[in-house]
């Protein structure tokens, strides 16, 4: 057992600091921590797709066949799709599901398939949309002129000047309605309509297509080559989503539906709510929580509705982790580190070989201890001189006890810059002197050494006194022989109060004396630099030098007092 | 005959207790000591046996009346380490060896280093603790302790032994042993001893004379001549003259308790 009695003090500082840093690390980090959690804008995304029910409802989509699909119906990444995904009662269940997948359906529009027109409008206004050609996908791609077009502007510059030039929709010919000058595109008339130019649309000016085929503007399709003869024009309808249906009472009354998949993304333009297969316009609705993925139609749907969401995509997983608790684990600047973070540190402290430099850890601690120990013999001789004048002299106590006593409530804080000035006035080189550290030690260590010893010179057995008296003792034989061995057991527990308070002089001596030495000025260092974590090694450090230091003066007491346990 | 080497004259002792009544201890007590006699006080609890040992030793002050110890007031006899002094515990320093605290009264006096050792070895030996000079006053049993607090007493060669109920607390066996053995030391050191005691067959055992107290303010009921013969053996107990005499000492305590 003895040979652990050092080691037990320190095994249960580790103890405790895991037993119960976790759970106050945890519980300081839990706000800022669940506040990444459950912000939506932190969460990874997703992307889940919905086939909105409306779209089954059409009858003139006809995918009821698996043929159907694989004509390439389904395409994704410019591939039609084969597998991964099977047609069902209410949507199209995409097992894969990893991007947007147009569906490609016939499209009624308008343009003579000769072989030479490259101009169609389409009745449905769906810019952007993919578009297919007897079932390749195109692309769409074009160049507009840097410069914002005004109304007598007849010069645009791109950046290469081949290509095919469509201007308000209609495409334009060399020749007659433009002339290439270099790279600019030189109109032969300035616009005409171009006054309102705050409602012109972007492809309102001229563009160049470098692609297949581009958007003259809503409706119109501009194609660089005209498609052959009778070719098949196709254009992807809609996304196809995986319709999701929303949890909550049909009970014609409740409001209030559920996403399954918890989160909804906030703000999402593509959020498409329906009831049975009407789609809601988005006053219709409005999202209540979108960490629970809740919202409130304006109007309860009738019994036995079915509420459903094109959720574009949803967050399903914070970045920060899958719990909250890896939420702290990630959280940059913790207010309190956990324990496992602090004793990382710990290494990169301790293996410092550079002995040479002051920032190292083994200097400072050697550099504090030597100030703890100074501090504690001077704080010592003191206590001890307070402390047998009083014994002897009864009225010196009684007018010097209250001195002694408000010593100690004067705010050590303010104490030292007033005694570091007085000192430096006093022409004591503050920077290399240890005279502030031994100072402020010795003044917070004398008092409870102080009064340990004053009780201890005066706790002795009377018959012991009797004795001395008996053998005519003058009283400085009472105190050299009798009261000092007496008072050891009261000594060396002040002396262990006067030691860590020592220790916390000499820290706070070194953060104001400004010589770089030291713990305390490390301390102050990681502070400013905001190290949290590197604050707690250096407080597990001087934890370990308190505990040392209480230790060494536990076994010096058994060494020098072996009776006392004995009494 | 010689002077007293103790004469009590009159003594008063009222103890001054803040707050409470002031205590009358002892009330006119003479008494008149010679030189090597063994003189035991006995009495019922609280009758002042104890405070005469101590206002004799000079650790308490008369209220009234004298003490002359060797014809010199109680304080000078003090100053002049005239009286070892027993207590009812042994008062061992505990940090001090068995020797070391032998040693202690001839340090505090001085007395030339040469002649410290060979003193306090030869009071151990005379208490039979030779072997026992480097334990701790923990590592001794109860009778051990009060031995070594004995020889300490004697160390400095007192011509008075002030003994306050020494084996009060040490069990029958130890006791007996002790009182042969503190006889023995009296016949060598031919020191004088005031012995306060409890018990009847010890007073009577030891003593010359018996001194028998009335209970408090405490006064000298009776003073008995011991005349048992000398030296005092283990056979002494079984004389019919000891029980006679204890017997006395026995009635003595009772009649005042009849007061």
């Amino acid at each position: 057992m003895g040979r652990f009695k050092t080691v037990v003090p320190l095994v249960v500082v580790l103890l405790v600091l895991f037993l119960l840093g976790y759970p106050i690390a945890f519980l300081l980090a839990y706000p800022q921590a669940k506040n990444r959690f459950e912000d939506p804008t932190q969460w990874t995304q997703r992307t889940i797709y919905a086939l909105p029910p409306v779209m089954l409802a059409s009858s003139q989509l006809q995918f009821g066949s698996e043929a159907d699909l694989q004509n390439g119906l389904l395409i994704h990444d410019d591939t039609p799709v084969k597998f991964g995904y099977q047609v069902e009662d209410d949507g199209i269940r995409i097992s894969k599901s990893l991007s947007i997948i147009p569906l490609v359906v016939p499209t009624p529009n308008e343009g003579l398939k000769d072989g030479q027109n490259r101009v169609f409008h389409v009745s449905t206004a769906a810019p952007n949309r993919p578009v297919y050609l007897d079932g390749k996908l195109l692309k769409n791609s074009y160049e507009a002129p840097p410069e914002k077009p005004d109304s007598q502007r007849t010069v645009f510059t791109f950046s290469d000047s081949s290509g095919v030039f469509i201007f308000r929709g209609e495409w334009l010919q060399l020749s007659k309605d433009y002339t290439l000058n270099g790279d600019s595109l030189v109109l032969h008339e300035p616009p005409p309509l171009w006054l309102e130019l705050r409602s012109e649309p972007d492809w309102a000016r001229p563009l160049r297509i470098t692609g297949d085929y581009a958007w003259a503007n809503d409706e119109t399709l501009v194609f660089r080559e005209p498609p052959p003869a009778h070719s098949e024009l196709l254009l992807a309808e809609s996304l196809i989503f995986w319709a999701e249906r929303l949890q909550g009472s049909n009970d014609g009354v409740n409001r209030l539906f559920s996403f399954r998949h918890g989160k909804i993304v906030v703000n999402d333009p593509l959020r498409q709510i329906y009831v049975n297969d009407q789609l809601l316009s988005e006053d219709a609705y409005q999202v209540v929580d979108f960490a629970r993925g809740t919202i409130l139609l304006k109007d309860a749907p009738k019994r036995e509705s079915r509420v459903w969401t094109s959720q574009y995509a949803i967050y399903d997983r914070p970045l920060c982790g899958a719990t909250i608790w890896d939420c702290v684990l990630s959280l940059p600047q913790q207010p309190m580190p956990l324990p496992h973070q602090i004793i990382e540190r710990v290494p990169a402290f301790l293996t410092r070989y550079d002995f040479q430099s002051e920032r190292n850890v083994w200097r400072q601690i050697f550099y504090t201890m030597e100030g703890t120990l100074v501090s504690l013999l001077l704080g010592t001789f003191f206590g001890a001189l307070f402390a047998i004048l009083f014994v002897f002299y009864l009225p010196l106590e009684r007018a010097f006890l209250p001195w002694v006593i408000a010593s100690q409530t004067v705010p050590i804080i303010a104490l030292v810059p007033v005694l570091i000035l007085v000192l430096a006035n006093l022409g004591i080189p503050i920077q290399t002197s240890r005279w502030p550290t031994a100072l402020i030690g010795g003044y917070l260590s004398f008092f409870p050494i102080t009064i340990g010893l004053t009780k201890g010179l005066r706790s002795v057995d009377p018959l012991k006194l009797d004795l001395m008296q008996s053998y005519a003792a003058t009283r400085a034989q009472e105190l050299l022989k009798l009261r000092l061995f007496a008072a050891l057991p009261y000594l060396f527990p002040s002396l262990k109060i006067g030691a860590t308070v020592s220790l916390l002089g000499a820290l706070i001596s070194e953060t104001e004396t400004s010589n770089a030495k030291g713990l305390g000025f490390a301390i102050i260092g990681q502070v400013q630099a905001g190290n949290v974590a590197d604050l707690w090694v250096l407080f597990l450090i001087t934890a370990a030098m308190g505990i040392i230091i209480v230790s060494l003066l536990g076994w010096l007491e058994k060494l020098v007092a072996p009776w006392v346990r004995n009494l | 005959m010689n002077a007293p080497i103790i004469a009590v004259k009159g003594v008063h002792k009222i103890f001054k207790t803040r707050g409470n009544t002031p205590l009358s201890v002892l009330q006119d007590v003479n008494l008149s000591i010679a030189e090597g006699e063994f003189v035991t006080f006995i009495g019922p609890s609280g009758c002042g046996k104890t405070t005469l040992l101590r206002l004799i030793a000079d650790l308490e002050e008369i209220t009234s009346g004298a003490i002359d110890v060797k014809e010199k007031t109680p304080k000078q006899a003090r100053l002049d380490r005239d009286y070892g002094y027993v207590f009812q515990s042994p008062v061992l320093y505990e940090w001090r060896t068995v020797e070391q605290n032998v040693l202690l009264p001839l340090e505090v006096m001085q007395v030339p280093k040469s002649e410290r050792e060979p003193r306090a070895q030869q009071m151990l030996a005379l208490v039979g603790l030779k072997e026992f000079t480097r334990h701790y006053p923990w590592q001794l049993s109860g009778g051990m302790q009060q031995r070594v607090s004995i020889a300490r007493a004697l160390s400095f060669s007192p011509s008075i032994l002030l003994m306050d109920e020494p084996f009060g607390a040490l069990d029958e066996i130890t006791r007996e042993q002790l009182q042969l053995e503190l006889l023995n030391i009296q016949n060598t050191l031919k020191t004088s001893i005031l012995f306060v005691t409890h018990s009847i067959p010890e007073a009577v055992f030891l003593s010359t004379r018996t001194i028998v107290m009335s209970p408090r303010p405490g006064r000298i009921q009776e003073i008995i001549e011991i005349d048992l013969p000398r030296p005092r053996t283990v056979e002494t107990r079984e004389l019919s003259k000891f029980f006679e005499l204890s017997t006395r000492v026995r009635e003595s305590l009772r009649t005042m308790g009849a007061h």
